[in-house]
């Protein structure tokens, strides 16, 4: 179980300033907007697990994107301990787990780990004994030499975990870890989060699931349509079951286009 | 630079995954057929038939693997989005996109140099003598490998579909041979407007025709060394600037 964070003293691992996005895409000489987020803040302490909550199209991978760097603002300002993404040195702080693992399937879990550890800067004479670490670490060391596309979805997570291990960053980004694995998957995951969490590790991740959610977080940003329509602390759910799940609900339904119907008092 | 030679080292093994080598093989068919088909219908002239369509053959094919490597280069690692976990590290963009294009790069070189060893074994076994002019063809051919497959990314960054990229490229590439030609038209032109549309129309062309050596073959007294010089530093400066501008446009670029 993680506990929730006393945030004061620690330092601003993340953040995102009035951050606006707007995508513009044109089709035949007509340009189409679409707002991504709008105008959202948030911080992410160091050693935080801070999860993201929102139904699809919410902004969640949105925000994750502009903190990695992979999208630019269109308004406001994102850092990463107090660098842009787009400066090379803030990325060297930051390990990635994307929904879906994207990998060259026909290379093996070592070789992959030896390109984005020499990519991510690891000195050769130390690579290969980090390699074998954090290849134990995510329980890949007996399958290490068979290519990836001989893989199952779980192994290509944990493998997929380990490229975003391999050099040790401090800032770690999960978008929706556990989707698509089996029970075993997810627990294994989660165990692996929680292990992170308690080396000292920041966390930020985005989830469907809020029991996943529930359980790690120190601290919840429900998105709704690209805006941070509240923020939850642990504290207002570690000692009552299911209330992050009906601060959710009742926080969605506030948007007229979820669907959903408010919830009365 | 640790980064583009990781990079390199990936897209150059994974280009020979990606059955490169089968260019080769083509080559070597194509070769077997043309040299047993001109064996029979035209014995006096087989050898220098074997010679020319070879040369041909090796720079097409080279041509053509390279272009649509290059078209789908970064494309598919953005499609893919394999991308995506290269460009979360600490690697500048300019090195992702520069290690890709010479990974590529020096995949297709190497193909280009087995088909040159398949021609040069068909070749001898025809009784050829190895001349230094024939195998000064081979330098020529890869700057224009390079020349075209760096005009092909570059167009694989702005256009809107791996079509139009290829076809963009293969009409560059194909005016590209007609330096000549374009300069004697701005000369002849009686506008002067036209003229200076030619004239800028043909510094943005790749002057395909200044490394085009197996044309001089036959020619006597022309020297391969200078042309090969000024080849290089032609190629090398077109090469650069389009790797500058696929930089700057991909480094723009949102995932």
């Amino acid at each position: 179980m993680v506990t929730s964070h006393s945030m004061n003293s620690a330092a601003v691992a993340l953040s995102l300033e009035n951050v606006t996005k707007v995508f513009r895409r044109s089709h035949l000489g007509r340009v189409r907007e679409t707002v991504g987020v709008k105008d959202l803040s948030l911080r992410v302490m160091e050693g935080e697990v801070y999860g993201l909550l929102g139904l699809n199209g919410a902004g969640k991978t949105t925000v994750m994107k502009l903190l990695l760097g992979l999208l630019s603002p269109s308004a406001g300002r994102a850092e990463i301990l107090g660098r842009s993404p787009e400066d090379p040195e803030a990325r060297r702080a930051v390990g990635y787990l994307p929904e879906v693992p994207y990998f060259y399937r026909h290379l093996t879990a070592r070789e992959v780990l030896v390109f984005y550890g020499r990519l991510s800067g690891l000195p050769r004479e130390s690579l290969g004994a980090r390699i074998e670490a954090v290849l134990k670490e995510v329980r890949l060391a007996e399958n290490a030499h068979r290519p990836m596309r001989e893989y199952s979805k779980g192994m290509l997570q944990r493998a997929c975990l380990a490229q975003a291990l391999i050099h040790d960053p401090k800032i770690l980004f999960f978008d929706e870890p556990v989707t698509g694995l089996d029970p075993l998957g997810m627990k294994e995951m989660r165990d692996m989060m929680a292990g992170l969490h308690d080396r000292g590790k920041t966390i930020i991740f985005s989830s469907h699931n809020i029991s996943e959610v529930e359980r790690l977080c120190g601290r919840v940003g429900i998105l709704v349509r690209g805006r941070m329509a509240r923020e939850v602390d642990r504290s207002e759910w570690e000692n009552d079951p299911g209330r992050l799940e009906s601060i959710f609900v009742e926080t969605v339904a506030q948007d007229p286009n979820s669907g959903l119907r408010p919830v009365m008092p | 630079m640790n980064a583009v030679w990781t990079i390199v080292r990936v897209t150059f093994l994974q280009q020979v995954r990606n059955k490169l080598w089968l260019a080769v093989l083509l080559y070597a068919g194509i070769m077997a057929a043309a040299s047993l088909l001109f064996g029979a219908v035209a014995a006096d002239a087989e050898l220098t038939v074997i010679l020319d369509l070879g040369l041909a053959a090796a720079e097409l094919l080279g041509l053509l693997v390279a272009a649509m490597g290059a078209v789908t280069l970064v494309l598919e690692e953005m499609e893919s989005k394999t991308a995506y976990l290269i460009l979360t590290r600490p690697v500048p963009r300019a090195s992702y996109v520069v290690g890709r294009f010479l990974g590529l790069l020096g995949a297709v070189l190497g193909a280009v140099a087995l088909m040159g060893l398949v021609h040069v074994g068909i070749l001898m076994l025809k009784g050829w003598e190895p001349s230094a002019s024939y195998f000064a063809c081979y330098p020529f051919m890869a700057l224009k490998v390079t020349v075209v497959a760096s005009v092909a990314l570059f167009f694989s960054l702005f256009a809107t579909s791996q079509a139009s990229s290829v076809s963009f490229t293969a009409f560059f590439w194909l005016l590209g041979h007609f330096g000549p030609e374009l300069e004697f038209l701005s000369q002849k032109s009686r506008s002067v407007a036209a003229a200076a549309g030619v004239k800028a129309f043909l510094f943005v062309l790749p002057r395909l025709d200044l490394l085009t050596y197996r044309d001089l073959l036959e020619i006597p007294g022309v020297a391969a060394g200078p042309l090969l010089a000024r080849g290089a530093a032609y190629a090398a400066l077109y090469t650069g600037a389009c790797l500058l501008l696929s930089a700057t446009l991909f480094s723009r670029r949102e995932f």
